[in-house]
This record gives C-alpha cells, structure tokens and sequence, in this order.
C-alpha cells in the first residue's frame, strides 16, 4: 500500500505538472552516452551500498510530445555478487531552465537483476514458491523516480553532460547519484536547448 | 456454400470501413507491478492488451479492450503453504485474462494527454505447480472485477506511452477444484508503450 500511495501521489503530481506548464515540445532526436555513479542505499542484505556503478543511456524526443525516453542500464560493482538495472524513464524537462542549466524530472520503470551466492541469499529474496530457499537469483520490477539537471551550450554543440539522482523503490531499493555524458547523434547545434524550451 | 464463409469478411470489411472518424486501435505491451492486496505483493508480470477506442460525445470516447497478463508467483507463500507437505516447493502463476470498457476523455488543448477510466470483467486462471511433484499440480479460474484509472500520451501518430493503476477482485468458487478458496484482491500498477493505428495525430477536441 505504501508503494501504492507513493506511486499514485507521483503519477498525479506529474501529470498536473506536466498538463498545467505551457505546452512546450521536445526536439525529435536520439542522444547516447555513458553514465557513472553511486548507489548510497545501505542494505546489509544485498551489501550493496556505496557500491559504484557505470552504466549507458539512450535519450530520445519525439514529434508531439514534451517527454524525453529515456533507456538505462547500470551494473554495479559489488563483490561476489551480480547486480544490475535496465530502465525506461519518461523525462520531462522543467520550464524553468537558465541559458544553460535545464532541471528534468522524471518517473519510469527498472528490471534489477541479482544474483549471489547461494549460501547467503538474504530473507528480502524471497523465492519464487513455498517452502524453497530464498532465491540466489532473479528479477524484480520497481518504479523509478529521477531528477537531474541537463548542461547545454552552444558552444558544445554535440555534448549534453548531465547529473542526476533516481530511487528506484520496490523489491530492491536504490538510490543513485549519476553524472554522465551524452551525445547528440544528429549534431544539429541549433537543437541546444531546444528541449526545454 | 462460398458466399457463406465469405459473410463474415464482408462484414468485418463493412464495420472497418463504416468505423467513425477517429476512431482508433490501440495495441499495448505492458509490465505490471503487484503492489498491495491479497497475494504476493512486489511481484510483476506482462501483458499486452488490444482495445478499439471511438469518440461519443464532446471529448469523452468509449473503448472496449481484450487484456492478456501473465503473472509470476502470484499467491503469497503463507496462504498456500499448506497444500503441499513441508520440505515441497509449490510456485503459483497466474493467467489475468480481461475485458474492459474504457472511457478515455480528450483534454482541450492538451490533446497528447488522454486520462481514462475503466471497468472490467474476467478471469483469473490460476496455475499451481510443484516441480517434481505433480501431484500436487492443480488449477482453478476466478471470475474478476477490475476497475482502474490511467493516462495515455501520445509520442508520435504511432507511438505512446500509458500508464495505469487497477483494482482487482477475484470471486472465488470455494466448492470447485483449486488451491485458493477465498476471495481475493489487489492493486496492480502497470506501465506500458501503445501503438495506435491508424497513425494519427489525436484531434483537439476528440
């Protein structure tokens, strides 16, 4: 129920958000590029915190709408065990953007992939039927949220830096600070900012 | 005899051509994710569901959509731990087979957006295996109530995202055969990407 409310409360607030802002339209296009970061969450049970990760995005806008997709994948480095995410999260640039500097929100889903040892496969995997062992490996479904704040410049005509934080919440919790870069596989430079304007 | 088994293509040829303006077919593969209720919560599945979606009246559309789902580990281990002796493993999977009425509203000047609502009526296949141990294998189907909220968006005339959230509730039948023998409910939420033919730019107003 807690997963539930949360989830309601943010697909509203999006919603209102995105419905009340002037109507403004994302540039058609594909950006790729690299990520890096942390996952901060402490779990003793997947003893992942602090854990780096480095991982690739592909952003793509399209014709009629304001939302950016954005395609993810972070594997974090954490010993003995496997442990990675593939994403879809819908971006929605925040009209509020400077020169440079364009905030984002966005809300979308992860599949988390684990697998450990299978002594120490923790009570939170519960597996898959009753009276088994907790699961060793497996996936989960959970709900990204994510903010971040986009750099582009003239003068960078082809490179988006960017920094950013998601939690993803459900099965397996994460909280992850990322910056990466991506880049603009058309080149058109005249499209800088474009998406938030 | 030919004309016979030709009357039905003419038919369906007469209701595709006669459709009403605007009026669309809407395929969408989803992911679920069970979040509360009566079984195993945390849990997904996927599905794809196809729904045909005309406008009535001043914005407001009526649709009518056939849902498909697959569901892992769908009861919760406690609830059906007593079927089989200690020591066997007992997986549930579900088949959630839907049809619901949907009533999407155009929102003026904001026509890439389309909330809906629905209602919906089916069944619940529900699948008990134990993998080495088939005599404990059963099955039995639930009829279903759902009834839910969501959005469409629109990305581009053929491509678009929604996303929803439904209430379930399975009416069981405590004297057929199963492993289930109350009713039960849950609240799945479930994102998916929606293909809209024919491509088209949604009209403002609907």
């Amino acid at each position: 129920m807690r997963h539930l409310r949360r989830s309601l409360a943010f697909i509203l607030v999006s919603g209102l958000a995105t419905a009340v802002a002037p109507t403004v339209r994302a540039d058609t296009g594909v950006q790729v590029g690299v990520r890096g970061g942390i996952q901060l969450l402490d779990d003793d049970k997947l003893d992942h915190a602090n854990a780096p990760l480095l991982g690739a995005e592909a952003r793509f806008g399209f014709e009629l709408s304001p939302l950016i997709v954005a395609l993810t994948f972070d594997h974090f480095f954490v010993d003995d065990r496997t442990l990675f995410q593939v994403g879809a999260n819908a971006l929605y640039d925040l009209p509020i953007g400077h020169s440079f500097l364009y905030p984002y929100f966005g809300a979308g889903v992860g599949v988390t992939r684990f697998a450990l040892p299978e002594a120490e496969a923790p009570p939170v995997m519960e597996g898959s039927g009753t009276g088994d062992t907790p699961d060793s490996n497996g996936m989960r479904l959970g709900l990204n949220l994510a903010g971040g704040v986009r750099f582009e410049h003239v003068d960078l005509s082809l490179v988006r830096p960017f920094t950013q934080v998601m939690v993803s919440v459900g099965p397996i919790d994460l909280l992850t600070v990322v910056g990466g870069v991506l880049f603009e596989l058309d080149g058109d430079a005249s499209r800088a900012g474009a998406a938030a304007r | 005899m030919r004309y016979r088994y030709c009357s039905p293509l003419i038919v369906a040829l007469v209701v595709g051509v006669a459709a009403p303006a605007n009026a669309q077919l809407i395929l969408t593969p989803h992911l679920d994710a069970r979040l509360s209720g009566d079984v195993e919560p945390s849990r997904g599945g996927a599905g794809v569901s196809v729904g045909y979606h005309v406008p009535v009246w001043r914005g407001l559309g009526a649709g009518l959509e056939l849902d498909a789902a697959w569901h892992g580990h769908f009861f919760r281990d406690e609830k059906v731990a007593h079927l089989v002796p200690e020591g066997v493993d007992l997986n549930t999977d579900a088949l959630v087979l839907m049809g619901h009425l949907v009533v999407p509203v155009s929102i003026p000047r904001a026509p890439i957006w389309r909330p809906y609502g629905s209602v919906g009526l089916g069944m619940i296949h529900a699948v008990f295996t134990a993998p080495g141990n088939e005599e404990y294998d059963t099955e039995q189907d639930d009829v279903t109530f759902a009834a839910g909220i969501g959005m469409m968006h629109q990305l581009t005339r053929l491509l678009g995202l929604r996303a929803d959230a439904r209430y379930y509730h399975a009416f069981v039948d405590e004297n057929a055969s199963g492993g289930y023998f109350e009713d039960y409910s849950f609240f799945i939420i479930s994102a998916g990407v929606t293909f809209q033919l024919p491509p088209q730019r949604w009209p403002d107003p609907w």
